[in-house]
């Protein structure tokens, strides 16, 4: 099944003389994994509450998984997984107790709520500290947990509100994990986060937002392509052996279109104003150079991000 | 046979399959915190019958007569009741608080909110669960019930009564509790619910008249011993604590109270579906970011705002309650309140005007006082019911695709207990009628000197007073629509009628005085004082009374006093009105641009914001104001003409204020020409 899962149009949001989200219209589609950026008080977190029924919006139409959500409130929150950035001071209970009480009030019934609960204590991983105390755990095991309790009613639409905050560098890797292995299940994912680079891995699309507004949104790829086709320069990076760096160098630096190659402690770099390699490869591997590898420094995640906002802050 | 099978199975598990049972099952249930409110009603129950038994052998107290009279096993039965009765009334309270606040304060609501968990279902848990809990402190009495018993306890059925009884009331406690944690904050609530309690078990205790009393187990309780303990007042107090009586009906204590509690109960239950009233405009729409507009120029209000976001919170859990209590939240209410005030009314004419209680009066002054109190605090409850903030103001009830605005529900609530109170009081005096015959023979201080002018004296009276319920209404709803929460705008109102009350007295005092001067120019000035003064209710009352003892003079007194309840009316009733429709006019106009069409005026010439009808200005009151046509851009505040926001309007706005002021000169010169005749009536 295809379609948008959140459709916003022209959405406003205003506290007093601050306007928080600022007419942002945008499509978020079925079984996509979308990374919300922006810089502090961009407005994302606004914007991730309206989307997770948390907040209304001043002006502007969202729909949220086909309905409206100023109205049909109560049927989306049951197809909905919304992740909070904490996880609140939970009164004593374990792990399976907890799972089971969001279990119980998204209304999975009792025999089902005891399978479900655990499979998701599966999928996060925590079968082992099932019977430890919520309260007890990790910040790492605590978001896990919270992901858990977000997959309990099995939603379709998961809003996730920066799940690797605070988080080790394992932590964040198997919160990554699980996330992609989410998307595949078919669920679509919202996520906030401040972490490029891991966006960057898992998702498929993102927004940037800047003083509340959009400021672009869409497929990474075609993000990065768009940049890409607008630089006039491209670098590449060649791993040579170091024993033929300098026969390297000779031979790309004796290509026309190439405008400055170089030595650093991770080999050779060089700036061309043709958009492929193909010339810069070949020069090589005629000169009889062995080419370890030969990437373009291309643009990322971060250039994007760098280039559609201004770090000011209104 | 089947489908109510499925039904009632789909029920069970609508209750016991929510996260507040999961909790309660898990916390309140667990044999640690169980054994500990066993174990203290236990002791409790054992030091109080320890206690009575002490207090027995002194042959001259009135309890020895009534062991004596009634035997040691009923006697220790009723005390072990009694103790289960207090404990209830405290433990249940704290048991039900902080379904809500809880989660809120632990900082996992939005959590549950977002899972669409409906509030119903979720009280519904914490009902359920309660009931074995319930059952278990009641059945900790048992052994002593069934030890007394061996000393001859007391019927059968009168036991199984009581336990279902006393059942039935952990019951309403619990459900007011849950129910005032809605409208309340949860703390507030509870202190409430332990007052009221305490202030129930007093009066069961006293011998107030079961009509107005039984608001506790107590009372049935008690009926055997205070039988026993009456010696020659045996019958007077048997009528007193026995069956109520009630408009010339006698309806046995037991079912009275039952009747009171499931309508109360009814009412608590009413709330705890459809949640406290809000509407989700902006500034008031957002889970725990209650923002408005100025909140930056006024940051240490903002921080004082604890129960607006509280509110706030409650109705996003709210919103989970379905599309067709949404449609219902406003009928629902109503009905809810009238229950209330069904109540409270029932019980206060009741208790005033019981033939018991009037057979103990010698004359009909405490009686007047007490009926004008009984009325007065049964209005004054229908307008704290009623009470509503800025947001609020914009609701509204769709039936057959028209909207009923809140301010005419309510206003037809009002009207409802006004009528209906108005009813019950007439048929109370009516039917103690010949006791009150007989009262007046001996009437003394107040003049009245037959029935005839009782019946005057009381009715007339209710009038004035429902007449400044009506108005101070109308001050309510005229504040409810431009201040923030209901508790301001029922600050407001009480000023009003304070100073209504209060102030008005002083005029009223001097032209009294001065109508009986014995030079003609000083009598010219005590009319149009007596005029001012008769808008207070308290100078109208006064007229009512000269009126009644036929001292003269009060028929055009009380006509001044209408005329100024009719003037104020106008006045608060327009502006309340146009307060409403603007507020409604903002929600069409921002619903509008939710929709994506067009707002019902062109945009703001300066900002380019959404506008508004304006109803109401200074200068132009409500219809000068339609007439010149201006709207209100809801972003920047500016004011222009609503279908060309270029067009000037100070000169229609000019001539508007003229004709007002031609309007108001001219309606004050004819009131001072009759007030100015008014001297010689008084």
């Amino acid at each position: 099944m295809s379609g948008a899962v959140v459709e916003a149009r022209d959405v406003w949001k205003r506290y007093d003389t601050t306007v928080a989200v600022r007419g942002i219209s945008m499509r978020i589609e079925r079984g996509s994994l979308l990374g919300l950026i922006g810089p502090n008080g961009a407005g994302k977190t606004s914007f991730m509450k309206m989307v997770a029924t948390l907040s209304k919006p001043d002006r502007g139409a969202l729909r949220i998984l086909g309905r409206d959500a100023h109205t049909a409130v109560a049927a989306i929150r049951r197809r909905l997984g919304y992740m909070p950035a904490e996880l609140g001071r939970m009164p004593d209970m374990t792990v399976r107790e907890y799972l089971s009480y969001f279990g119980a009030a998204a209304g999975v019934p009792r025999v089902e709520r005891e399978r479900r609960v655990r499979d998701v204590l599966e999928l996060v991983d925590l079968v082992e500290r099932q019977d430890s105390l919520v309260s007890a755990g990790s910040t790492g095991i605590k978001q896990r947990i919270l992901i858990a309790k977000t997959l309990v009613h099995d939603p379709d639409l998961l809003v996730l509100d920066e799940p690797a905050a605070g988080l080790d560098p394992r932590a964040r890797i198997e919160i990554r994990e699980i996330l992609r292995e989410l998307n595949r299940l078919g669920k679509t994912i919202v996520v906030s986060s401040h972490i490029l680079a891991d966006l960057e891995e898992i998702c498929d699309a993102v927004a940037i937002i800047e003083h509340g507004e959009l400021v672009t949104h869409g497929r990474i790829d075609e993000l990065t392509d768009g940049l890409r086709a607008r630089r006039e320069v491209h670098t590449w990076r060649v791993r040579v052996p170091p024993a033929e760096r300098e026969r390297a160098q000779e031979a790309l630096l004796a290509l026309p279109e190439v405008t400055g190659c170089g030595l650093d402690e991770e080999g050779l770099w060089l700036e061309t104003g043709a958009p492929t390699g193909n010339p810069a490869l070949r020069a090589l591997l005629d000169a009889g150079v062995t080419v370890l590898r030969f990437v373009e420094q291309g643009p990322r995640l971060e250039d994007v991000f760098m280039r559609g906002t201004d770090g000011t802050i209104r | 046979m089947t489908r109510a099978l499925a039904l009632l199975r789909r029920a069970g598990r609508y209750a016991w399959d929510n996260p507040s049972a999961e909790q309660d099952a898990r916390r309140i249930l667990s044999s640690l915190r169980l054994g500990a409110v066993l174990g203290l009603v236990t002791l409790l129950v054992l030091v109080a019958a320890g206690l009575a038994l002490l207090w027995l052998p002194e042959e001259d107290r009135v309890l020895r007569r009534v062991v004596v009279e009634v035997g040691v096993g009923p006697y220790l039965t009723l005390v072990a009741l009694g103790t289960l009765t207090l404990c209830l009334a405290l433990v249940v309270p704290i048991h039900a608080s902080g379904l809500l606040e809880g989660p809120r304060w632990r900082g996992y609501l939005d959590q549950l909110v977002t899972t669409g968990m409906s509030p119903a279902r979720y009280f519904l848990g914490k009902w359920a669960t309660s009931q074995p809990y319930f059952l278990a402190l009641i059945a900790a009495t048992l052994p002593f019930v069934a030890l007394f018993g061996l000393l001859g306890g007391l019927s059968l059925g009168r036991t199984a009564l009581s336990y279902a009884l006393l059942w039935l009331w952990a019951n309403l406690l619990l459900v007011a509790t849950l129910g005032l944690g809605v409208v309340l904050h949860e703390v507030i609530a509870l202190a409430l619910v332990l007052l009221l309690a305490a202030g129930a078990l007093a009066v069961d205790l006293t011998p107030a008249p079961s009509a107005f009393a039984g608001w506790t187990p107590l009372r049935y309780l008690a009926q055997p011993l205070v039988a026993a303990a009456s010696g020659t007042d045996a019958a007077e107090l048997e009528r007193l604590y026995g069956d109520a009586r009630l408009l010339g009906a006698t309806l046995p204590g037991p079912a009275w109270s039952v009747l009171r509690w499931a309508l109360v109960g009814a009412a608590a239950a009413i709330t705890c579906l459809v949640g406290p009233l809000h509407a989700f405009v902006p500034g008031l729409n957002g889970f725990g970011a209650v923002v408005l507009q100025g909140d930056a120029r006024r940051a240490f209000f903002r921080r004082m705002r604890p129960f607006v976001t509280r509110r706030v919170d409650l109705a996003f859990l709210f919103e989970n309650r379905g599309p067709r209590l949404v449609r219902l939240t406003l009928p629902l209410r109503a009905a809810a309140q009238l229950l209330v005030v069904a109540v409270a009314a029932a019980g206060a004419v009741g208790f005033v005007f019981h033939p018991d209680l009037l057979r103990g009066i010698r004359w009909l002054d405490p009686i007047l006082a007490f009926d004008m109190v009984g009325c007065s605090l049964v209005l004054s409850l229908t307008l704290f019911l009623l009470r509503g903030g800025r947001a609020e103001a914009a609701l509204a009830w769709r039936v057959g695709g028209r909207d009923v605005p809140l301010l005419v529900v309510d206003a037809a609530v009002l009207a409802l207990v006004c009528g209906g109170l108005v009813a019950l009081h007439t048929g109370a005096v009516l039917t103690a009628w010949p006791d009150l015959g007989g009262l007046v023979r001996t009437g003394r201080t107040s003049g009245l000197t037959h029935p005839e002018a009782f019946l005057y004296a009381t009715t007339a009276s209710l009038d004035v007073l429902v007449g400044s319920a009506v108005v101070g209404f109308l001050v309510l709803k005229a504040a409810g629509a431009r201040v923030l929460g209901g508790g301001a705008a029922l600050l407001v109102t009480s000023v009003w009628l304070t100073v209504q009350a209060a102030l008005p007295a002083i005029p009223y005092a001097l032209g009294s005085g001065f109508s009986r001067a014995p030079d003609s120019v000083t009598r010219a000035f005590a009319g149009p004082l007596l005029a001012i003064g008769l808008a207070s209710p308290a100078a109208a009352l006064e007229a009512v009374s000269d009126v009644a003892t036929e001292r003269g003079g009060g028929g055009d007194l009380l006509l001044a006093h209408w005329l100024w309840q009719g003037a104020f009316a106008w006045v608060f009733g327009a502006y309340a009105w146009a307060g409403h429709r603007e507020r409604r006019a903002e929600a069409l106009a921002l619903e509008a641009l939710r929709r994506g069409a067009q707002g019902p005026h062109p945009a703001c010439p300066a900002c380019g914001g959404p506008r508004a009808r304006v109803a109401w200005t200074w200068w132009g009151g409500a219809v000068g104001t339609a007439l010149v046509g201006l709207a209100r851009c809801l972003d920047c505040g500016r004011v222009a003409r609503a279908a060309d926001p270029a067009a000037g309007w100070t000169r229609a706005a000019a001539l508007a204020f003229a004709a007002r002021a031609a309007l108001g000169v001219t309606l004050a010169g004819a009131a001072l020409s009759w007030a100015l005749g008014l001297g010689g009536a008084s």
